[in-house]
This record gives C-alpha cells, structure tokens and sequence, in this order.
C-alpha cells in the first residue's frame, strides 16, 4: 500500500481498509489529508432548526409522486401527437394528401424518435437526482442530425422556386405552433421543475420546437431541400431561442425578487 | 492518527430516511420535521463548506428547504432520497452563487466606485480547512458530498448529473491537489 493507492481509494469513496488505515497512521504525507474532513463549523441551534421545520411543513398538503419515466415520456408523447394532430386539423393537413405516403410516415417516425429523445431529456431534468440515460447536448446532435438527414435521403430536390414566399408562411405557421406547444408544455412542467430554469427551458423549446416541425410537415406539401431545411427546421431553432431568452427571463425575474427579499 | 471513515452520516439515517419522505408526501407534517432535524445539519456543513459565511450557508438552507418542499413530488419511493437531495441541493447552491455574484455587483454599481470590500468573498467565520478554498467549486463539491454527507460515487454523479467517471477524476484531482496544497505529493 503507498500514497497512490490511498489516493485512488479516497477517490472512490471507499473505506480504509486495515492496511491502507497501517499506511494512513504511520504515513506523514497521507495522515493530514484524511484529518481534513474532522473540522467543520458550529452546528445549527434548536431555534434555527425549528424555523426550518415551519419552512418545509407550512402550507402542507397531500401530493402523488411523479409515475416512472416511461410513463412520464409516454404522457409527454401522447400530449404531443393530440396537439400535433388537432393543429394540422385547423391548418390543414395538405402533405397527408399530396406527398407519397411511405416518405411521410416514415418522416413523421423519425420526428416521433426525436420527441421521445427530447421526452426524455426532459423528464431527466424535472426529476431531481435522476439517473442520466442521455446527456442533453448528445441528444440535441441526434436530433439535428436525424432532421437534417431526412429531406437529403427522402427528397433529394434543391428547388427554390417562391422559397420566400412560401418560407415566410411556413415559418409563420410553425412558430404559432410551437408557442402553442411551449405554453402547453410549461403548464406541466413549471408545476415540478426544481432544477436549472434554463435548462427546463430549453428543454421544452426543443419540444415546442419540434412540435411546430411536426405540424409543418404534415400541413406543407412543398417537398425540397432548401425550403424543408430553412423553414421548416428554423421553427426549431426559433423554439429553442424562445426556450432560452424565456429562461434566461424567469431567472433574472426570480434572481430580483430574491435580491429584493433579502435586501428587505 | 484518526482513520478516514468514508461515509459518516449515512449509517445513522439510512432506511428511514426513505420512509419519512413518503411520510412527508403524504403531508406528514411530523415526518417533515424529522427529515429537517435529520437532514439541515449535514446540508449546513455542505453549504457551509461553499460559501464559507454562516448567514449565506443559512440562507443556502433555508432556500433548499423550500425548493425541496415544492418538489416533493418528484420524489419516487423506493429510490434512494440523498442523490434526489442533493440534486436539489446542488442547484440551490449553483443558484446562491450567481445571485450573490450579482447581489455584490449591483452593490458595487449602487455604491458607484469599486469597493474591494464588497467584491471580496465574504468573512470567515469557522471554516472548513482553508486548503479547501484553493480547489474549483465542482471538485470542492464532489468532496464534500463524498466526505461530509457520505454518498457513494454513484449517488454523487446522480446528484451533479454527471457520470460516475467524471466524478471519480474530480475527486481524484481534488486529492492531488490538497496533496500539493499539503507539501507532500504522492
């Protein structure tokens, strides 16, 4: 046993064993190091301890745990499709009747994939402490990726005849969506978020976002690269702004109230 | 020479500390209690350890209590409660900082000169080691869940979300360089 080996058993949060203990009493440079943690401050008084009990049991009232991710995912999914489709009824659903059908379903699957991907990252963030079965930024790549893939795979046309026009009404179209989507989203999700407000926030920008795609790609039936590309996936860039600037929002909102609180 | 034991709260609390918490869900409020005198002093030393400023450390606290007490909810039973409090506990911290941070640059702009005073990291009190002060906040925390509050590896990268790898090379670095801030490298 020497100094390496306790460091990798310090490292792992280990307990001493007996002959790492041999090491740590008769070892200079590895005694002071396991004496850190013994100092510490002055405890908390009886009087501080009761304010905290008034804090965590004033106004309390009954409350069911959240169900399993997978439930949760498919709650979030299932909300999705309604809105997708009561959203494309109001707007027209013009690609479901124009574009070939095995192009659309399989379209619509893969944005069906990237729902469930950014489900997830958004269940992992209401839950505090949740195991991380996806990094955010490794879904965020697969999202884009699986988007962009689409249109170059399925209808390798680069046409951009009335790209502004129609682009502009497209855009239009699809923001209104996903704000649609965000608000909805934000109801369920703001009730139980106690994490980072901007992460949740981008999180369901990024839902609100591809909802917008989704509603686009079953109401437009204008089947080019250039014009799928810009328009239709700028709402999800748009979504993912919006998610920001309206975290980053809330967050100064919040930081200002409790500056006000505390100077009060 | 005292023997590291790695894990000194969890022995006392552990088993019942599950049970409280579904107690608490149902608006137990005698449950509630009993997890505020079982948890606030180990998540005082945690924010404590941090901030190194006792009104902070309180003000810490009592934050992480409300937040945790509107997050009830998000609780599932049968997952174990300290990586889901200590998530909430991270972010209540990450949250302290910056509006501390901005708290003492608005001060500096009412104030309309610079004033070293106020930029300068608040009074000690009753620290932990000042060597802790020397390591980057995320090694410092990784150490200090690990060693004060007495969660595994596992439980720590739930806690910061992040995977058990990262957590074991900040701990890991932490150690290299308190052995440094020590004068005696391995």
């Amino acid at each position: 046993m020497n100094c390496n080996d306790i460091d990798d058993l310090l490292a792992r949060g280990e307990p001493l064993d007996t002959g790492a203990a041999e090491h740590v009493a008769s070892c200079p440079k590895c005694g002071p190091l396991t004496n850190l943690w013994k100092t510490s401050a002055e405890g908390l008084s009886a009087e501080e301890i009761e304010k905290l009990r008034h804090v965590a049991t004033g106004h309390l009232h009954p409350v069911r745990a959240l169900p399993r991710d997978r439930t949760l995912v498919s709650l979030i999914f299932g909300l999705f499709a309604v809105f997708c489709i009561s959203a494309g009824a109001v707007v027209t659903m013009g690609a479901v009747r124009r574009a070939p059908a095995m192009k659309l379903s399989i379209f619509l699957c893969v944005i069906a994939a990237c729902v469930v991907l950014a489900a997830l990252v958004t269940v992992q963030e209401i839950i505090p402490g949740a195991k991380r079965r996806l990094q955010p930024g490794i879904a965020v790549v697969l999202i884009v990726a699986a988007l962009l893939a689409m249109p170059l795979l399925l209808f390798p046309n680069f046409t951009t005849a009335n790209f502004f026009r129609w682009g502009i009404g497209c855009l239009r179209v699809g923001s209104l969506c996903a704000l649609a989507a965000g608000a909805l989203l934000l109801t369920f999700t703001a009730k139980y978020s106690s994490g980072s407000v901007l992460r949740m926030a981008l999180t369901v920008g990024c839902l609100s976002g591809l909802a917008g795609v989704a509603v686009l790609t079953l109401h437009c039936s204008a089947w080019n690269v250039p014009h799928v590309i810009v328009w239709h996936f700028g709402v999800l860039a748009v979504g993912i702004a919006i998610g920001a600037s309206f975290g980053l929002l809330v967050r100064k909102v919040k930081d200002r109230f409790w500056m006000r609180l505390r100077n009060f | 020479m005292p023997v590291d034991t790695a894990r000194p709260a969890r022995s006392r609390v552990t088993g019942t500390l599950e049970t409280l918490m579904m107690r608490y869900q149902s608006a137990d409020a005698d449950a509630g209690g009993q997890l505020v005198d079982a948890l606030s002093q180990q998540l005082f030393q945690f924010f404590f350890a941090q901030v190194r400023n006792r009104p902070d450390a309180e003000d810490l606290l009592q934050d992480f209590w409300l937040r945790m007490h509107n997050a009830r909810a998000t609780y599932r039973p049968g997952e174990p409660l300290l990586p889901w409090v200590y998530a909430i506990a991270h972010r209540t911290r990450i949250d302290g900082y910056r509006r501390r941070r901005r708290s003492n640059l608005h001060e500096v702009a009412d104030d309309g000169a610079l004033d070293s005073a106020a930029a300068a990291p608040a009074k000690q009190e009753q620290p932990l080691p000042d060597l802790l002060k020397e390591l980057p906040a995320s090694q410092r925390e990784v150490l200090l869940m690990m060693k004060v509050s007495g969660l595994t590896l596992d439980e720590v990268a739930r806690a910061t979300g992040s995977s058990v790898g990262a957590v074991k090379q900040k701990a890991h670095r932490a150690y290299q360089t308190l052995r440094k801030l020590l004068g005696c490298p391995a």
